[in-house]
């Protein structure tokens, strides 16, 4: 005889588990998949792909969009290509609903992403991106500085042209600018890096979509990104100049200077501000040091390098004064 | 038995059918084939050649963009992509082939299969055209004074100084080479491979002392970098890997600079050596990754560990014969420095309206080069005290907590806290703890303005008390190294937008930042950084885009000395002062087939150091640097396959730098320079190319 209450027990443990699987797939597929706001719900996609929307949005349009077709995006051969699967739609989203004959007066729906007035957050539209461009140069997005500022895919790249200037070295910086005006000022101050002839480009540094640390560099230190190309600099040395090792912008701005060797200060200034030693590293330079005065060469000239030459460090058995 | 299993599968099918993992479900709705597509499978792009004019070679100028002289140039350009239906593609670029800036590339490959590039550049950094030195053997290692040089006290007293005089031009040239190849298998693997060869040629300039008396030298540059990067990813649906190695090898043709030395000097040095930076090597292995295992919640980290290691043979204490030899405690450093940077990110949506975030990071600099006592030689002149070497390490870790909430659909704030705490070996300070927090707001009152205000808060404190190093001179007891002192910073940036159309928009960026080393007398005692960017953009349409901006930075900076070695008594201010602005517009089709454009850029600098001290009130002339330059073009297409373009450039740079300007090779008793001059400079080039498209 089966008693009720055993029964009773035997379903409960089934019916937990259920509730734990139903809450997993909650939190798998995202409360946003269940939202109304973005009236996603039971999307539909045109029968015809893209032959649809070239009717409207060919050469003629006000948008152009055919210069697409000159694009990595745009090969069927490729599987992972939005050509190769939905067409436009892979990337815009179903596009029945807006592409279907209008009622007299009706205004048109919008496509659901990357367009005016598009329907999907630009969260959600920089998640079609990343669903293909996840790899490597993407790994770090979330929670770096761009998307913490909500900054959009397509906000520095464009799909429909044949060329992206924001992948092309020499035009990269001007796409920067557009937000980071300050810094492209900088490169045309009398110290730069050869920013503003497109000879750097400043992905050669930064790495647009995200890294770990806060400068958003690719190296994992700022002073590994300097000896990239200044491995001269990286020693180590028998005399090493401590703030060196710490960080090159101690005394350096990277991106422009009104000093030479994009020094925030010139020597002496610079130097004194971590040297006072008794005897000359201590005195005042003034107008009297200038050469119509003592010309002295603590002040005129290369300053303190007059001497000290050998700022970064040096390997000289003699040389920790770092004059050798 | 049956019926149990049904008992099970009854409650589990029911769960996913109401789970939402089903309604995320893509739907399989490839289209059919396209034939309005216009795909493009036939090679296209185009080839320049053209003629460019420079007027006048000015280093200024001319540095990075390639010219060695002025006069006529060759130049040309080309652009060609050849892309198939089943992915395979091969591309080929070049610019400026006929300038000292050139660059090519080539890339090839199959897409999503596999990926080969060969890149090379040539970067030319043109330093100065005026200088002049004494020295023959300007590129080699040993810099000689004429036979019948006569030495002299100081530089007045060089009687064949004008003689020797000649001109020099300090410049640098780099070529860079790379190539490298990338190739996937299957869904989840892909290898990359690049290798980078640097390779650096040419003359700067350094100060080569005999105790009160230096000479400026041209230092000859000969170094080639190789790096190697090799890696292997893994990307799986929820998480993915990469192992990376990174290797940079480099070498330096030129140990040591050896000059003649021109002065009479106690000690009678007849020539002092410098070492060359030595040869070194940098070897790292990372492991990256990501994870997602949800839309809510997302984590990336890394951990690099590496080392730097640098044997190169020690060069002698001093070469000065008088001295004799003097015994080195080894041959080589053998320096080795282990580095470990590790970064953890981990971001979730703890609700819709909340974002968290934590981050934390971890930087050691291990210094394990052995210690050891060398006698010191003062500038080849005298033998002084045994030092010993200080290799530096230091350990830096921390983390920051943050949150971002959405108060409204228009409004969001932030806030977080940082802690950091920075350990350090060999120096006055054994470690430094700071707090810092920020909290933000960003706003869209309207659909046409956005709005970001931001505030930060940034305590340093040192742990455990300054303790000046024991060094003869000692440093003023006063004195707090700017880098490890106590430091209060204070940041505000307020960015805004407007867009007053589809087609006008409006913005504005804004930073105030001070940093107050609250404990320091002596040093740096508190810096400012103000900048204001003012810009807007019109595009009506694609025909038509214009830009215009402004740009304010004032970078202040007070030290305060002592020439008493006891409180301070002297007080400067470097004041520096950028003004810019700038703007440009492009039209195409202004009239059929023409396409004009104008871009323009202001920079004026103003640099000034007061001192204040037992004269007072002093006011160092200022650096002063204006930089106007225009870049005009047109282009027209006289048909669908050919177009013509002219270019033309206007420079203008003058530059005020009383540390150089009017300083001849003897203005200085103690120091013979290099004559180095400030440019002023008004250029034109111009360039005329044609280009055929195809």
């Amino acid at each position: 005889m089966i008693r009720i209450g055993d029964q009773k027990q035997g379903y409960r443990p089934r019916l937990i588990l259920a509730g734990v699987i139903v809450l997993f797939g909650w939190f798998s597929g995202g409360i946003e998949g269940m939202a109304q706001d973005e009236a996603d719900s039971t999307p539909e996609y045109t029968e015809k792909g893209a032959e649809t929307c070239l009717a409207c949005h060919d050469e003629s349009g006000e948008v152009p969009v055919m210069d697409i077709f000159k694009t990595p995006h745009a090969v069927p051969g490729d599987a992972r290509t939005p050509f190769a699967k939905n067409q436009c739609e892979s990337c815009h989203g179903p596009g029945a609903d807006h592409a279907k004959r209008l009622r007299f007066n009706q205004e048109r729906p919008p496509i659901p992403a990357f367009g005016d007035s598009a329907l999907w957050s630009g969260e959600k539209q920089n998640g079609i991106c990343l669903d293909c461009h996840q790899r490597n140069q993407r790994m770090h997005w979330d929670g770096g500085p761009h998307q913490r500022q909500g900054v959009a895919c397509v906000d520095c790249h464009q799909v429909h042209v044949s060329e992206d200037p924001v992948t092309v070295s020499r035009q990269e910086a001007n796409v920067c600018a557009d937000c980071h005006r300050n810094v492209q000022v900088q490169s045309h101050q009398m110290s730069s890096h050869p920013i503003r002839f497109g000879d750097m480009a400043c992905s050669d540094c930064h790495q647009p979509h995200g890294s770990l640390n806060p400068a958003i560099l690719k190296e994992p230190t700022l002073n590994d990104s300097c000896y990239s190309c200044h491995a001269e600099k990286r020693g180590p040395f028998l005399w090493e100049h401590a703030p060196v090792p710490d960080d090159c912008t101690n005394c350096h701005s990277p991106h422009g200077s009104n000093h030479p060797a994009l020094l925030k200060q010139r020597p002496p200034l610079l130097c004194q501000s971590c040297h006072s030693r008794a005897g000359h590293p201590s005195i005042s330079r003034t107008s009297n040091d200038l050469p119509g005065g003592r010309a002295s060469p603590f002040l005129i000239g290369g300053s303190c390098v007059n001497c000290h030459s050998k700022v970064h460090g040096s390997n000289h058995p003699s040389g920790a004064n770092l004059s050798r | 038995m049956v019926a149990p299993r049904l008992h099970w599968i009854l409650p589990f099918g029911a769960a996913l059918i109401v789970s939402p993992a089903s309604v995320m479900a893509e739907s399989d709705n490839t289209a059919e084939e396209c034939e309005a597509c216009a795909f493009e499978w036939e090679p296209r792009g185009y080839v320049e050649a053209g003629i460019l004019w420079l007027e006048e070679d000015e280093p200024e100028f001319t540095d990075y963009r390639g010219f060695d002289r002025d006069g006529l140039f060759l130049n040309g350009a080309i652009d060609v992509i050849d892309r198939d239906e089943d992915g395979t593609y091969w591309s080929l670029q070049g610019r400026n082939l006929g300038l000292g800036s050139r660059s090519a590339a080539i890339h090839a490959g199959k897409q999503g299969t596999v990926n080969y590039f060969l890149d090379y550049q040539e970067l030319n950094h043109n330093l100065y055209d005026s200088t002049k030195t004494a020295f023959s053997g300007v590129g080699s290692e040993r810099l000689e004074l004429s036979a019948n040089w006569v030495r002299g006290d100081t530089t007045k007293d060089l009687p064949d100084l004008d003689l020797a005089l000649r001109e020099i031009d300090i410049e640098l040239e780099r070529r860079t080479l790379s190539t490298g190849l990338q190739f996937f298998q299957g869904e989840n693997w892909d290898y990359d491979f690049q290798y980078t060869v640097d390779e650096r040629d040419g003359t700067r300039l350094m100060g080569g002392s005999f105790l009160l008396r230096s000479a400026i030298l041209p230092e000859p540059v000969d170094d080639i970098t190789h790096r190697f990067d090799l890696s292997v990813g893994y990307l799986a649906k929820l998480w993915q890997l990469r192992l990376a190695y990174h290797g940079s090898f480099f070498d330096n043709d030129n140990k040591s600079l050896t000059w003649d030395n021109p002065f009479v000097v106690p000690g009678d040095a007849p020539r002092g050596r410098s070492a060359a930076a030595p040869d070194n090597r940098f070897n790292r292995l990372m492991l990256s990754g990501a994870f997602r295992p949800t839309r809510w919640f997302s984590g990336s980290g890394h951990i690099a560990v590496g080392r730097l290691e640098q044997d190169e043979s020690f060069i002698p204490a001093t070469i000065n014969p008088s001295l004799g030899p003097v015994g080195l405690p080894r041959q080589d450093l053998d320096a080795e420095v282990n580095t470990l940077n590790a970064r953890l990110r981990l971001t979730g949506n703890a609700t819709r309206r909340l974002t968290l975030k934590a981050e934390g990071f971890f930087d050691e600099r291990d210094n394990d080069t052995p210690v050891d006592s060398y006698r010191q030689v003062g500038t080849d002149l005298f033998l002084a005290e045994l030092r010993e070497n200080r290799p530096y390490s230091f350990d830096k870790s921390g983390g920051e907590l943050s949150a971002d909430y959405r108060l409204t659909n228009t409004t969001d704030i932030s806030a977080g806290y940082g802690r950091e705490r920075s350990e350090f070996t060999f120096q006055e300070v054994d470690a430094t703890d700071t707090d810092s927090y920020f909290g933000e707001l960003q706003t869209r009152p309207g659909e046409r303005i956005e709005l970001r205000v931001r505030l930060g808060w940034e305590d340093r404190d040192i742990d455990g008390g300054y303790d000046p190093l024991t060094i003869a001179p000692p440093e003023n007891p006063l004195l707090r190294k700017f880098n490890l002192a106590d430091r209060d910073r204070r940041e505000i940036k307020i960015s805004g937008n407007y867009y007053a159309s589809a087609q006008l928009s409006f913005g504005l960026n804004s930073v105030y930042a001070n940093d107050d080393y609250r404990n320091s007398s002596i040093g740096l005692t508190e810096a400012r950084d103000t900048m204001v960017t003012l810009d807007a953009s019109y595009s009506p349409d694609q025909s038509l885009n214009a830009y215009v901006y402004f740009t304010h930075q004032s970078i202040v900076s007070d030290i305060a000395g002592s020439e008493s070695f006891g409180r301070p008594d002297w007080f400067a201010e470097n004041d520096d002062t950028i003004n810019a602005f700038g703007g440009g517009v492009q039209a195409r089709e202004v009239v059929p087939h023409l396409e004009l454009g104008v871009d323009l850029s202001y920079t004026r600098s103003r640099g000034t150091i007061s001192i204040n001290s037992r004269t007072p009130d002093q006011e160092l002339p200022k650096l002063e640097a204006d930089r106007f330059s225009t870049r005009i073009y047109g282009e027209y297409s006289l048909s669908d396959r050919w177009s013509y373009r002219l270019d033309y450039w206007l420079e203008y740079y003058d530059q005020e730098d009383f540390f150089i300007d009017g300083l001849a090779p003897d203005t200085s008793d103690n120091v013979l320079t290099a004559n180095r001059e400030s440019p002023d400079y008004l250029i034109h080039a111009v360039g005329i190319s044609a280009r055929y498209r195809f």
